[in-house]
């Protein structure tokens, strides 16, 4: 009966899938969650690939799918991937559905597969990946994912519930230290970045998980990410496998030494973050048995989808839309210290609400008090335009972090945001917008680059 | 006026951070003593104004019950003495008996006849809330895993719209003499600017508060539409 279900299941799937593709919507993950709903246990049951990569942890989860499909792809292997952002459930049956044939045999060589941390203990041993690749554990919403020490506990379930996965995880996050105990570990870390970073008002880490006692960072990278010990019980960051260290001064290439020797590899992308994804990819590729050359000349062609960015120049003034993501502290953060290190003058256009039209609806706030908005207090930030139905909310957490009064200028209509921007006198214009805000996001960079050339025309006329 | 963080380098979960930030930006003259899980209190040898403690993971709860346990007495004794004690989010949890997580029983500091049922492996609960603290409305936010049941025969707040203590409770925390516990996290004392007035007029603290006006609109605006008969009050991971 269990066998039945589960090919009825495969081959609704299958059918819906195929139907979905011919319509042009085989981003959707409907197939997937058809399948889903018909045998509980598919993710079980179906075939997997002969390499199954699970991606999770809070960050670079995407970033890092992203590349290691793409790598996989460019040496010749057939991969399903769920890059269309569906990381839950019915997103990763549907990478799978893409894998085998109606008689449960798989087509594809590679399954890479993002996936929600939240859920990880669910579907981790279900799937039972080859490798599970774990980037770091951070605060997110406290509305899904409560506090980081839940999700790391989930993900240690996870890994409990698929112990022949081999484990690669990030060394410098100390609140990874204990995930897959039972598993085959391979971890990567970094040397002191030098980065300087900004202290958070939220830390993630700050106490010895074994201990209680006072956490010491031997040096810090970035958020909560970094060599550590404990002054008390001596817990310490563990011997990071691969060790990313010498990343030149153009930020183009990078060492990694590993038991084998050090080897140098480009880099894709000179943001600190991205020194431990590429260190995590690298990790992976080597622990398959390609050469460092190999994966070198792969990383060399591969590029990261910057669908989270977009500049433009408008009159000598560039206009940058990025996404910050509003109900998360640390993406905020981080963000927000990367513009308050920009030397640029600036205007920043601050929209992280969730809901811009149904005032009846409201949403919590609290994440704003995890947020450094004072980062934002800088000379060099010459007005913040605040747009949205939590306006009130945003103004008073800029006044307690210090930013004048004469700075802040608010709407809650974000369609009025280009009126009230005014680009004088800045180098630079950033628009901060939700994650789920991207369209609305670029409407308003739309909206603010038509007024500034308007301006420029005017100028031009006299 | 002297003021006690207890261990902000885990209770500051879902920015709690932010009553204290506030506090300081109303009271700047008063002394703020930070105590981390490692230190003894301050409160246990000298006098303080006020102690106040964050939403933490479930993990540092018994910690921190580890680490007050042997200052319940004192607790007691300063309670008796009218000194303000505020805990918000599930820091709530710990002045109760015990928690019920799954099999397992968690003893708390037992000072109120209460108990929490964890259900962390269930869907987390997540609302707005309204109510009526004598004649001051309190709006606040609910995230947690827990409910409490027992006997609340001093409630904090008088449910107008959410959860209660549980589902079943129209009433919401607890408040004895100046003991104020409630479930409602985060930057509790921004959100309710007049309760925020209440507390520091307790301690002698008179005049407006910082960004005042700023406040209040923001306060208003959320009053308003808490009170509204259309206003959802459960809120899913997208709000």
């Amino acid at each position: 009966m269990r066998k039945i279900r589960f090919f009825i299941a495969l081959w609704a799937g299958k059918l819906l899938l195929f139907i979905w593709k011919r319509i042009g919507r085989e981003r959707d993950d409907k197939p997937g969650m058809a399948s889903m709903r018909l045998c509980e246990d598919f993710l079980e049951q179906v075939a997997k690939p002969k390499l199954t990569i699970a991606v999770t942890g809070t960050n670079g989860k995407t970033s890092i799918s992203s590349m290691v499909a793409d790598m996989l792809r460019r040496q010749g292997m057939t991969v399903s991937y769920n890059d269309w952002g569906a990381n839950h459930h019915a997103g990763q049956a549907r990478c799978i559905l893409d894998t085998v044939s109606i008689f449960n045999r798989p087509i594809k060589d590679a399954a890479v597969i993002e996936s929600d941390e939240l859920i990880s203990p669910i579907n981790i041993p279900r799937i039972k990946p080859q490798y599970i690749i774990i980037n770091n554990v951070a605060r997110d919403s406290m509305l899904r994912n409560a506090n980081p020490e839940y999700i790391a506990d989930r993900l240690s379930k996870a890994c409990e519930g698929s112990t022949d996965t081999v484990v690669i995880i990030n060394a410098d996050d100390p609140l990874c230290r204990f995930i897959g105990e039972k598993n085959r570990k391979v971890y990567f870390g970094a040397e002191d970045l030098r980065t300087n970073p900004f202290e958070n008002v939220a830390k993630d880490f700050s106490v010895c998980p074994v201990c209680g006692a006072h956490a010491e960072y031997v040096y810090r990278n970035y958020r909560h990410i970094g060599k550590f010990r404990c002054t008390d019980c001596g817990l310490t960051t563990p011997w990071r496998d691969y060790f990313a260290e010498n990343v030149s001064d153009d930020g183009k290439t990078f060492t990694v030494n590993e038991k084998s020797g050090s080897f140098t590899y480009p880099l894709v992308s000179p943001a600190v973050h991205n020194v431990y994804n590429v260190c995590a990819i690298i990790a992976l590729m080597r622990d398959l048995g390609n050469s460092p050359e190999e994966i070198a000349k792969l990383l060399e062609e591969t590029r990261i989808t910057e669908f989270r960015e977009t500049h433009h120049d408008v009159n000598g003034l560039e206009v940058i839309c990025r996404v910050a993501k509003g109900q998360n502290a640390t993406a905020a953060s981080t963000v927000f210290e990367q513009v308050s290190k920009d030397p640029s003058t600036k205007e920043v256009v601050i929209m992280l609400d969730e809901m811009y039209s149904n005032p009846k609806k409201q949403e919590t706030v609290a994440w704003i008090y995890d947020t450094d908005y004072e980062f934002l207090n800088r000379d060099n930030i010459k007005r913040i335009v605040i747009g949205g139905l939590r306006e009130k909310d945003h103004l008073l957490r800029l006044l307690l972090a210090g930013v004048p009064r004469e700075k802040i200028f608010c709407t809650s209509d974000v369609n009025r945001i280009a009126d009230i921007v005014s680009g004088e006198n800045v180098d630079k214009i950033y628009i901060l917008h939700d994650v789920n805000a991207v369209s609305k996001g670029h409407s308003v960079r739309d909206s603010i680059k038509e007024k500034l050339m308007k301006k420029g025309e005017a100028v031009n006329a006299h | 006026m002297r003021i006690e963080v207890l261990f902000p380098e885990f209770g500051n979960y879902f920015g709690d951070s932010g009553n204290i930030r506030y506090l300081q930006a109303c009271a700047p003259e008063a002394e703020f003593i930070i105590t981390d899980n490692r230190s003894v209190p301050c409160f246990a040898n000298e006098d303080v104004d006020m102690i106040y403690i964050g939403s933490m993971s479930e993990r540092k709860q018994e910690i921190a019950v580890k680490r007050l346990l042997p200052y319940k007495e004192r607790l007691q004794q300063l309670i008796e003495k009218g000194v303000i004690i505020l805990a918000t989010g599930n820091a709530m949890e710990l002045f109760g008996e015990c928690i019920n997580d799954g099999g397992e029983t968690i003893s708390m500091l037992g000072m109120f006849p209460f108990h929490t049922d964890r259900y962390i492996q269930e869907i987390r609960h997540n609302s707005m809330f309204i109510g009526n603290y004598n004649d001051i409305k309190i709006v606040g936010y609910k995230s947690q895993f827990s409910y409490c049941r027992g006997n609340f025969e001093n409630p904090f707040i008088q449910v107008i719209g959410g959860c209660g203590n549980n589902p079943d409770d129209k009433t919401e925390g607890i408040n004895y003499k100046n003991f104020f516990a409630t479930y409602l996290l985060g930057p509790l004392l921004v959100l309710n600017p007049l309760f925020a007035k209440h507390l520091l007029k307790l301690m002698g603290h008179s005049g407006e508060l910082a960004f005042e006006k700023e406040a209040m609109a923001a306060y208003n605006e959320r009053v308003e539409c808490l009170e509204d008969e259309g206003t959802v009050f459960w809120m899913d991971e997208n709000s």
